[in-house]
C-alpha cells in the first residue's frame, strides 16, 4: 500500500529491521531477555505437566487401569450377585482394538483376614497372575516375596499396610474369611507370598489379592467375575475406547467406567495438583511479561535522543509508533521462536533422566508422585507459551511505542 | 583509612547516587523489575505454605490429632491387650505440659455387618464430649449427627462403608469385634451418622461409636487405648519431646501426626521440592532481568564514561561506581519487593485465593478450596538475601566490562 501520505508496510519492516541490526549489542541484550523468559517458561510448563501426567500413569498402572466394565451397578453395590455372569462376551471383543495393550479379568470383594490373634478387615481381589502384569505395575511393586505364581492357588499377597497391622510374615498362614453368593461365611487357608506396596493408602491398607481361579472355585462363582480391567496404550485413548464399548455393550447389563470415575477422589486430586500449577505458572507468566516490558522500557528510555532527531526530522507520531511497535513484535517473536527451542531442547535433555528431588524427600512414592520428574511439552502448554507471548508483544509493543508518540522534542534532544 | 581513600569512596559513591537519580525513569524501571520479581517469589512461597498448613491442619483434625500417646507397639499391632495402662499418669503429664486439647479413646479392628454384607472396620470409641477439642470429624458427618454423650451402642460410618453395607439412618448394623483375649463378640447398634468427606481414609473402613459403648461391650470399663492431643503446628515437636521425658518408663509411645503418617511429612517435602526447582528458576528470571538492564543501561553510558576516564577516573572506579549502582538498586528493590510481596500475601491470605474456579467440585484430598497464602519470616530472609547477593553478581559483569573501556574508543563509539 503506497500512498503519498503514508509509508508501504515494506518500508515499515526495513526500517524496524535496520534499527535492530544497526544497534546489535542492544537487540542482543534485549532478545536474550526474552529468549530467556521463554525458555524457562517452556522448561516450568513441561516440568509441571510432566509431573501431573507421572501422577496419572502412576495411578492408572497402581490398580485401576484406564477403562473397567462391570456389571450394572456393581461399583455402587459392591454386591458380587452384580457380576458378569459371561466374562466371554465381553472378552471377545478386547482382540478387536489395537488401543488395548492389556486386559484382564478379577473379582473383588470385601473379607477379613485374620493371623495369629489379630485380624484386619480387607479387600480380597483375585486377579490372573499373567493377565495382570500387562495391565497394571502390582507386580513389579512387590517390595518383598514374589509375586503371584500363575496355577498355585493358595498364593497371597498383601497390602504393605495391612500386613504390617496384621503383624503378617512371608510364609506365615493366613486365613481369609469372605461371603459366598449365597451369603454362606467361608474361610480358607492361604500362604503369605508377598508384599506389596504401591504408595496409594488406601491400596497399601486394604488389599489381599489371590489368583482368580482359586477364587472362582472358593466362591463357587464359575466363570463370573466382577471387574474386567482395560489398559490403553496411551491416556488419551481411553474415550475413544469407551465410547467403542458403550456402543457394543448393553447398557442394562453393564457398567463401562473410565479411570476418572473409578476413584473420583484421585480425579478431584489431579485438578488440584492442575489447578496449582496453573496458580504457579500464572505468577511465573506475569514476571515474564513484566520483564519484557521492563527491558523494552529502558531500551526506548536510552533512545530518547535518537526519537527526538527523527520527530525533529518531521516523522508523524503515528509512523514513529508503528515504527517501535513493529521492531518490537519482530524482537518478541524471534525471541519467542529461539526461547520455545531453547527451552525446547532443555527439556529433552532432561526427560530421559529427569530431574531428582529424592533429596528433598527420600526415595519414595505416595499418593502417585514420583521423585524423579520427566518434563514433558505437550500441545495444552505450547499454547499457554503462545498466548503469553501474544500478550507480551502487545503490552511490552504497544505501551512503549505509544509513550514514545508522547516524546516532548525539547526534552528527548536535551538528555545526554 | 586514610585522608584520600574516603575522599574517594565518598565520590563514587555521591556519583553512584548522581546518576541513579539524574535517569530517574531507568533507575526506577530496574527496581520495578527486582520488586516484582522478589513479589512473586514471595508469593509463590507464601501460596505454597498456605496450602501445606490447611492440608496439614485438615489431615490432622480430620481424625488423628497432632499427637497421639499409646501402649508401647499399640500404634503398629493395635490390640487390646495393649491399652494404657495409667491413663491418669498421661493426663497427669498433659496438664503439667498446659495441654487442655486432648482426648482418650478405644481403638479395635472389627466387622461391621447388614443383611446383605459385611466389612471390615477400625473401631473407634470416642469421647462424645471431649472428642471436639482435638478434631473436627463432627463437620464431616454430612448426614445424621455424632455422638452424643448419652447415646448407647450408636454408631457413625463412612459413606463407603454405609454405601457398601446399603445401610440408611436408623437402621441396624452389627459390629463384631475381639475382646483384649481374642473371644469374638457380637453386638447391634443403630446408625445415627454417616461422614461423606470424599477424603481419603475417612469414608471408609471406620466405625465410630461412645468410649462408653465400647468400653463395656469389649469388657473394659474405664480403659483406653490411645489418647489423642490437638496442639498448634509449631508446637509439636517440643510437646512431643516435653510428653516423653514426662512419660518416660511408662511404656507408653509419644508420636506426633508425621511419626504416624511419615508420609504425609514426606509429600509436603516433596512438594516443596517441586517448588523450590520453579522458585529457583524465577529466581534466575529475576536476576536476567537486572543484568539486562543494568548492561543495557552501561552500553548507553559508554561515552559518558568515556569522558569520566579521559579526565581521569581509573577503571576501577567506574566499575566501583556501577557496583554501588547495582547494590543501590538491589537494596531499594528489595525493600519494595517486602512491601509488594507483603501486601499482596496479606490480601490474598485474608480474602484466599479460590481454586474452585479452576476445579469442578469441593471436596478434596484434604485441602479446601480457598488457599490462604502465609508468609513465613524466614522464608523472606533467604529470598531477599538471595535477591541481594544475585543483585550484586549482575552488577559485576557490566562493573568488569566498564573497567575496561578505552577512553578513545568509547568517546568515538559511545
Amino acid at each position: 500500500m503506497d500512498s503519498p501520505r503514508g509509508l508501504s508496510p515494506i518500508t515499515y519492516l526495513h526500517l524496524a529491521a535496520r534499527n535492530l541490526v544497526r544497534n546489535r549489542r542492544r537487540t542482543l541484550i534485549t532478545l536474550l531477555t526474552m529468549i530467556f523468559g521463554i525458555a524457562t517458561l517452556t522448561l516450568l510448563s513441561a516440568l509441571n505437566d510432566g509431573w501431573l501426567n507421572q501422577m496419572k500413569t502412576n495411578f492408572i498402572l497402581s490398580y485401576t487401569g484406564h477403562l473397567q466394565i462391570h456389571a450394572a451397578g456393581f461399583e455402587a453395590s459392591q454386591n458380587l450377585n452384580d457380576r458378569i455372569k459371561e466374562p466371554e462376551e465381553v472378552s471377545r471383543l478386547m482382540q478387536s482394538y489395537g488401543e488395548i495393550v492389556g486386559w484382564t479379568q478379577r473379582i473383588r470383594t470385601s473379607g477379613l483376614a485374620s493371623v495369629g490373634g489379630s485380624s484386619a478387615g480387607v479387600q480380597v481381589m483375585a486377579t490372573d497372575p499373567e493377565q495382570e502384569t500387562w495391565v497394571t505395575s502390582m507386580d513389579q511393586r512387590v517390595t518383598s516375596g514374589t509375586w503371584l505364581r500363575p496355577g498355585i492357588s493358595h498364593d497371597l499377597i498383601l497390602g504393605h499396610t495391612v500386613a504390617q497391622n496384621l503383624g503378617a510374615e512371608l510364609g506365615d498362614r493366613i486365613i481369609l474369611m469372605v461371603q459366598r453368593l449365597n451369603g454362606e461365611m467361608v474361610s480358607d487357608v492361604f500362604f503369605l507370598r508377598g508384599i506389596l506396596e504401591t504408595g496409594a493408602p488406601q491400596i497399601d491398607r486394604s488389599l489381599a489379592l489371590i489368583s482368580l481361579n482359586s477364587a472362582q472355585q472358593w466362591l463357587q462363582m464359575g466363570d463370573s467375575v466382577t471387574d474386567i480391567v482395560i489398559r490403553a496404550d496411551i491416556h488419551e485413548h481411553t474415550d475413544a475406547l469407551y465410547r467403542l464399548f458403550t456402543q457394543q455393550l448393553s447398557e442394562h447389563k453393564y457398567e463401562i467406567m473410565p479411570w476418572q470415575e473409578l476413584d473420583p477422589m484421585v480425579r478431584q486430586w489431579l485438578e488440584f495438583s492442575d489447578a496449582y500449577g496453573f496458580v504457579i505458572l500464572l505468577v511465573v507468566i506475569i514476571l515474564v511479561i513484566i520483564e519484557i516490558l521492563n527491558t523494552m522500557l529502558i531500551s526506548l528510555h536510552e533512545r530518547q535522543k535518537e526519537l527526538g532527531v527523527i520527530v525533529a526530522i518531521g516523522t508523524t507520531r503515528i509512523r514513529i509508533f508503528l515504527m517501535l511497535l513493529l521492531e518490537a513484535v519482530m524482537l518478541i517473536f524471534i525471541g519467542a521462536i529461539l526461547g520455545y527451542l531453547g527451552g525446547s531442547l532443555l527439556v529433552y535433555s532432561l526427560a530421559d533422566s529427569g530431574i531428582n528431588l529424592t533429596r528433598f524427600a527420600n526415595a519414595f512414592e505416595f499418593f502417585y508422585m514420583d521423585p524423579v520428574i520427566h518434563p514433558q511439552l505437550t500441545p495444552d502448554s505450547a499454547v499457554k507459551i503462545l498466548s503469553a507471548t501474544l500478550i507480551a508483544a502487545l503490552l511490552a509493543g504497544i505501551y512503549p511505542a505509544w509513550r514514545a508518540t508522547h516524546l516532548s522534542l525539547s526534552q528527548a534532544l536535551r538528555i545526554q | 583509612m586514610n585522608q584520600s581513600t574516603s575522599t574517594v569512596i565518598n565520590t563514587i559513591l555521591t556519583v553512584a547516587l548522581r546518576n541513579l537519580l539524574a535517569h530517574r525513569r531507568r533507575t526506577f524501571l530496574t527496581i520495578g523489575a527486582i520488586a516484582v520479581g522478589l513479589a512473586s517469589l514471595i508469593f509463590l512461597w507464601g501460596f505454597n505454605e498456605g496450602l501445606h498448613r490447611n492440608m496439614l491442619g485438615n489431615f490432622q483434625d480430620a481424625i488423628i490429632g497432632s499427637i497421639q500417646i499409646h501402649h508401647q507397639g499399640f500404634f503398629q499391632h493395635p490390640e487390646l491387650s495393649k491399652a494404657i495402662a495409667n491413663p491418669q499418669k498421661v493426663v497427669a503429664a498433659l496438664r503439667q505440659a498446659d495441654v487442655s486439647r486432648y482426648s482418650m479413646r478405644l481403638e479395635s479392628f472389627g466387622l461391621a455387618a447388614s443383611d446383605i454384607t459385611t466389612q471390615g472396620v477400625m473401631l473407634i470409641g470416642m469421647d462424645p464430649l471431649r472428642e471436639g477439642e482435638v478434631t473436627q470429624l463432627g463437620k464431616r458427618i454430612g448426614i445424621g449427627r455424632f455422638l452424643a454423650p448419652e447415646d448407647e451402642y450408636t454408631i457413625i460410618l463412612g459413606a463407603t462403608t454405609a454405601n457398601n453395607l446399603q445401610v440408611k439412618l436408623g437402621d441396624e448394623v452389627v459390629i463384631i469385634g475381639y475382646d483384649r483375649f481374642g473371644a469374638m463378640l457380637a453386638e447391634s447398634f443403630t446408625l445415627i451418622g454417616i461422614i461423606t468427606s470424599g477424603e481419603m481414609g475417612l469414608d471408609k473402613g471406620m466405625a465410630i461409636t461412645t468410649l462408653a459403648t465400647l468400653q463395656q461391650m469389649v469388657d473394659m470399663p474405664d480403659r483406653v487405648t490411645t489418647v489423642v492431643i490437638g496442639s498448634d503446628e509449631s508446637r509439636v515437636p517440643a510437646l512431643t519431646a516435653e510428653l516423653e521425658a514426662a512419660l518416660q518408663g511408662e511404656r507408653l509411645e509419644v508420636m506426633p501426626w508425621y511419626a504416624m503418617f511419615p508420609v504425609m511429612k514426606e509429600w509436603v517435602s516433596l512438594h516443596n521440592g517441586f517448588l523450590y526447582l520453579f522458585l529457583g528458576v524465577v529466581l534466575f528470571i529475576v536476576l536476567a532481568g537486572e543484568l539486562n538492564t543494568l548492561l543495557i543501561s552501561m552500553l548507553e553510558r559508554t561515552r559518558e564514561f568515556g569522558v569520566l576516564m579521559a579526565i581521569g577516573t581509573t577503571g576501577y572506579q567506574i566499575a566501583a561506581i556501577l557496583l554501588v549502582e547495582a547494590v543501590v538498586i538491589g537494596i531499594v528493590g528489595i525493600v519494595s519487593g517486602i512491601l509488594l510481596g507483603y501486601v499482596i500475601v496479606l490480601f490474598t491470605g485474608k480474602y484466599g485465593i479460590d481454586l474452585s474456579i479452576l476445579l469442578g467440585s469441593t471436596s478434596r484430598f484434604y485441602v479446601d478450596p480457598l488457599i490462604h497464602p502465609h508468609l513465613k519470616l524466614d522464608h523472606l530472609g533467604i529470598t531477599s538475601g538471595v535477591i541481594l547477593v544475585a543483585s550484586i553478581f549482575a552488577g559485576l559483569y557490566p562493573a568488569w566490562r566498564a573497567s575496561k573501556l578505552q577512553p578513545v574508543e568509547a568517546i568515538r563509539n559511545g
